[in-house]
């Protein structure tokens, strides 16, 4: 199974993903997956942004291959979808979560 | 209330100031996130799965109006609209950038609020019972000796690296409603038989994964001696705390390895060390305090009291809300009313800025313009003449706040869990949602009884969910969600932690089990008896065969 | 190596750390270990105490060097790490029970930000860690000028009421 990169972003602790260029995107739609073999890689991607201070506490996370990625950790699909309690105003948190525009590159 | 004065005004501008460095110097790269996180920590920002969530002290569990406005307007400005009430009568924002949270904690700081110290391992905000000043059974007001706490302990030099985070819980009635003995020191105020005021003084207890109720170290500590009998108890536990192992680390680790004896000799002998002089709290200090903390006087007004009768004729609905969330006021014709945040299926704890906002106006008409935070989630209206119960009631219901559930099976104490919490196994919100919805019907509930069911995501245990009459513990078992479920947990008065019954539940196994528990108790009980008595009686086995056998 | 005294203002460095007395008289101001103290140093020399200081870990026990600390002219006490705060016990207990009176230096994983709690236990001095300047101490220093607690220190204003109940340790 092929993995993504995640991380908080330094600024507001949003949930970020490492994109195909580069950058780092809220959505994570936008995550580069990539083959095990390759995960080192990633993950020096992340701890690069950590040392320049863009994000906090970069990890990789095993997906399905699917569009958009899926993880099977409970814990993941919060971080990517928002609580899943559903009164008022949590919802619109979720709605909130996923309709923001696309972070700006930032790597 | 206490007032702050010159001093905790430039104390606090000057941590506002410190704090706003830090996050600069962050955010600027000239401090590591190693470097920044004990720091931040220090100031109750935590990272967690979305976003920053910040910890704002309560102290001892009491709020002015203007302070709850303010915690309104900084869940509209700085969060999404709303704040959750905690265990350890706090608040907390759950969605806060870094980059804000200096200015944030500006706007806090002009109503004399802060973060200080709601994390980290240093001496926490100290909590105390919600009723004080209030209730009849006081023997003196907590909050005169929470406030002594909160001065000796904010920055303080020595005690700000402790082996673990250490809390302190203070009452001054015989019927605890502030869980003393599950905290690192419990105090409860007691005068000896020459009529001296004092404390009783518990250390040592705690929940997390090592749940203990805390053992009794000095039957009578002179008041004037508390701080340097605090003083001799931290130093003791800085020196010997244990370093090595997180989970280890706690002071009810240390007592129970010391034994409660030596440990309570080796107090005595660091005790005897201090100059008393140093450390004594004097009498004129006290009576300042007293006379800050003294409620405005209330005249008795006997001919407003309403009893249960008068009220349903008002409305049918308004009955059951009197008996569930009013309570006895020392002065008669007044009740201790407690706003449920507790609405069926809702988020316990949580309240929108709107209801914030709502309350602070409600504590201005009908309560001297005081709230109280209690830990089990829900707020306070301390002071509440019975002739206005109707029209307060009204509002309330207006603002989704008259569930007539407090101390019911749907008062739910629940952390945040897997939906915000980094550090949970599974979700308590959504337990603590379904359990309550299935508890619906009000009246039933009011059948049943005093209830008290406590949730939390992991075994740190936020939710309490060792002292609840029904506990239910969140696992992560091969990536799923379980639930552990004990019985026989008890956070107030006779404190006592709560036993496993067997193999835990998913999610759906987890609401049916509290529904049969329930449902057995309802088929054991003699007249009269709650459900922690009926359990007392017959222990768990009815229960367990109820729950397993006939699976 | 970097010294800042109390006020955070950096002052020269007159001590030496040595592993073994070898190549050094008594009048040198070196610093040793505990266990150099107790097997090389007599206890009533105070002469040569006076220039010698002692170097103890978050682990060692003062009550074994109890005999010598009022003579001592230093005490090095080393952080093993920011978090672990037993030396600020340590520190309190050589001022107040111990009487010691001279140099008492914080070394090891210190922050700036502690530099406050430092000084008010009773430090005098701390070797400032490489990864940090003497400069951000001395600001740090400078974050506050109250405090609710009598602490070692002297420039804190114990104002009113609460706080005069709590009268300065190092006003005695
Ligand atoms: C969301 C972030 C939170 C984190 C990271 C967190 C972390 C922890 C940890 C690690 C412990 C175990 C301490 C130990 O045993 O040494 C603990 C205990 C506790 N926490 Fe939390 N907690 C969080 C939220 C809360 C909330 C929301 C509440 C109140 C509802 C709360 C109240 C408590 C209480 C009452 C205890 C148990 C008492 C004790 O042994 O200290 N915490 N927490
Ligand atoms: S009990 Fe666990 S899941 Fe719940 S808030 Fe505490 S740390 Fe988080």
């Amino acid at each position: 199974m092929p993995f993504i990169l995640s991380a908080n972003r330094l600024r507001d602790g949003a949930v970020v993903y490492f994109a195909q260029d580069n950058s780092w995107s809220e959505r994570i739609e936008d995550a580069a997956a990539v083959p095990e073999d390759r995960v080192g890689k990633l993950e020096e991607a992340g701890l690069d942004a950590e040392a320049r201070n863009h994000v906090v506490g970069s990890y990789a996370i095993e997906v399905a291959a699917s569009c958009p990625p899926y993880s099977t950790r409970l814990r993941e699909r919060i971080r990517s979808h928002g609580p899943t309690v559903g009164d008022r105003q949590t919802r619109t948190a979720v709605e909130d979560h996923q309709s923001r525009p696309m972070g700006g590159p930032e790597g | 209330m206490y007032v702050y004065d010159s001093l905790d005004k430039t104390l606090l501008n000057q941590r506002v100031a410190e704090f706003r460095d830090q996050v600069q110097r962050r955010l600027d790269g000239d401090l590591t996130e190693d470097q920044f996180k004990p720091l931040r920590l220090m100031n109750g920002l935590y990272l967690q799965l979305h976003a920053y969530m910040l910890r704002v002290a309560i102290p001892y569990g009491t709020l002015s109006s203007d302070q709850m406005r303010k915690l309104a307007y900084v869940a509209k400005t700085y969060d999404r609209g709303y704040g959750h009430f905690t265990t350890r009568q706090n608040i907390q924002f759950n969605w806060i950038e870094l980059s804000t949270a200096p200015d944030l904690l500006y706007d806090l700081s002009e109503v004399d609020l802060h973060a200080i110290q709601t994390s980290g391992n240093c001496i926490r905000n100290v909590t105390a019972d919600p009723y004080a000043g209030a209730a009849a059974d006081e023997l003196d007001d907590p909050r005169i000796w929470s406030e002594v706490i909160r001065q000796w302990s904010t920055l303080h030099p020595e005690f700000s690296f402790l082996p673990r985070k250490f809390k302190i819980a203070v009452t001054g009635s015989e019927a605890d409603r502030a869980a003393i003995k599950f905290h690192d020191i419990g105090l409860k105020i007691v005068r000896n038989n020459e009529g001296v005021l004092g404390f009783a003084v518990y250390v040592g207890g705690g929940q997390g994964r090592t749940p203990i109720v805390a053992p009794l170290i000095k039957a009578f500590l002179p008041a004037p001696d508390l701080l340097r009998y605090l003083d001799a108890v931290l130093r003791v536990y800085n020196r010997h705390g244990r370093r090595d192992n997180i989970y280890k680390a706690r002071i009810k680790i240390l007592v129970d390895s010391m034994g409660a004896d030596s440990f309570a000799a080796e107090v005595a002998s660091e005790f005897n060390r201090l100059d008393p002089k140093l450390l004594s709290v004097r009498d004129d200090d006290v009576s300042r305090l007293r006379d800050m903390f003294a409620q405005p006087y209330l005249r008795p007004d006997p001919d407003s009291s309403s009893s249960f009768e008068d009220l349903v004729k008002k409305s049918p609905r308004l009955g059951p809300w009197f008996k569930s969330n009013a309570h006895p006021h020392k002065t008669p014709g007044y009740s201790i009313v407690t706003i449920s945040l507790k609405p069926i299926g809702g988020i316990p704890g949580d309240a929108t800025a709107e209801q914030m906002f709502g309350i602070a106006d409600l504590a201005d008409r009908f309560s001297l313009g005081e709230i109280r935070v209690t830990y089990t989630q829900n707020l306070i209206l301390p002071h509440v003449r019975q002739a206005d119960l109707f029209v307060l009631w009204q509002e309330l219901e207006r603002l989704n706040l008259a569930t007539p559930n407090v101390g019911l099976a749907s008062d739910i104490i629940a952390c945040p869990g897997l939906d915000y919490c980094s550090l949970a196994n599974a979700r308590s919100i959504p337990i603590s949602q379904r359990i309550s919805e299935r508890f619906a019907n009000l009246n039933a509930q009011h059948d049943v009884g005093p209830l008290d069911i406590r949730i939390s995501g992991c075994i740190n245990a936020c939710g309490h969910h060792h002292a609840g009459h029904i506990g239910i513990l969140g696992v992560d078992k091969k990536g799923e969600e379980r639930y552990q479920l004990t019985l026989g947990g008890q956070g107030n008065g006779e404190s006592a932690v709560g036993k496993i019954v067997g193999p835990g539940f998913d999610e759906d196994g987890i609401v049916d089990a509290v529904e049969t528990v329930v449902s057995t108790y309802l088929s054991l009980r003699t007249e009269g008896e709650v459900f922690s008595q009926t359990l007392a009686r017959t222990g768990q086995d009815p229960f367990k065969e109820r729950l397993y056998d006939n699976r | 190596m970097t010294i800042v005294n109390a006020s955070g203002d950096v002052v020269e460095q007159g001590w030496t750390t040595v592993e073994s007395l070898e190549g050094y008289g008594p009048h040198h101001g070196i610093i040793v270990s505990p266990a150099v103290l107790l097997d090389s140093f007599d206890e009533a020399d105070h002469v040569s105490l006076s220039h010698t200081g002692v170097r103890l870990s978050v682990e060692d026990d003062v009550s074994e060097i109890a005999a010598y600390v009022p003579h001592l002219g230093l005490i090095e006490l080393v952080f093993a790490q920011f978090k672990d705060g037993r030396p600020y016990s340590t520190a309190l207990t050589l001022r107040r029970d111990y009487k010691f009176t001279h140099e008492l230096r914080a070394s090891g994983d210190v922050l700036p930000d502690q530099a406050i709690f430092l000084i008010r236990s009773g430090f005098s001095s701390v070797d400032v860690p490489d990864q940090f300047t003497a400069q951000e101490f001395k600001k740090s220093l400078m974050a506050y000028s109250v405090a609710y607690q009598s602490a070692h220190d002297s420039h804190v204003s114990l104002i009113d009421d609460l706080r005069r109940s709590t009268p300065d340790v190092a006003a005695e």
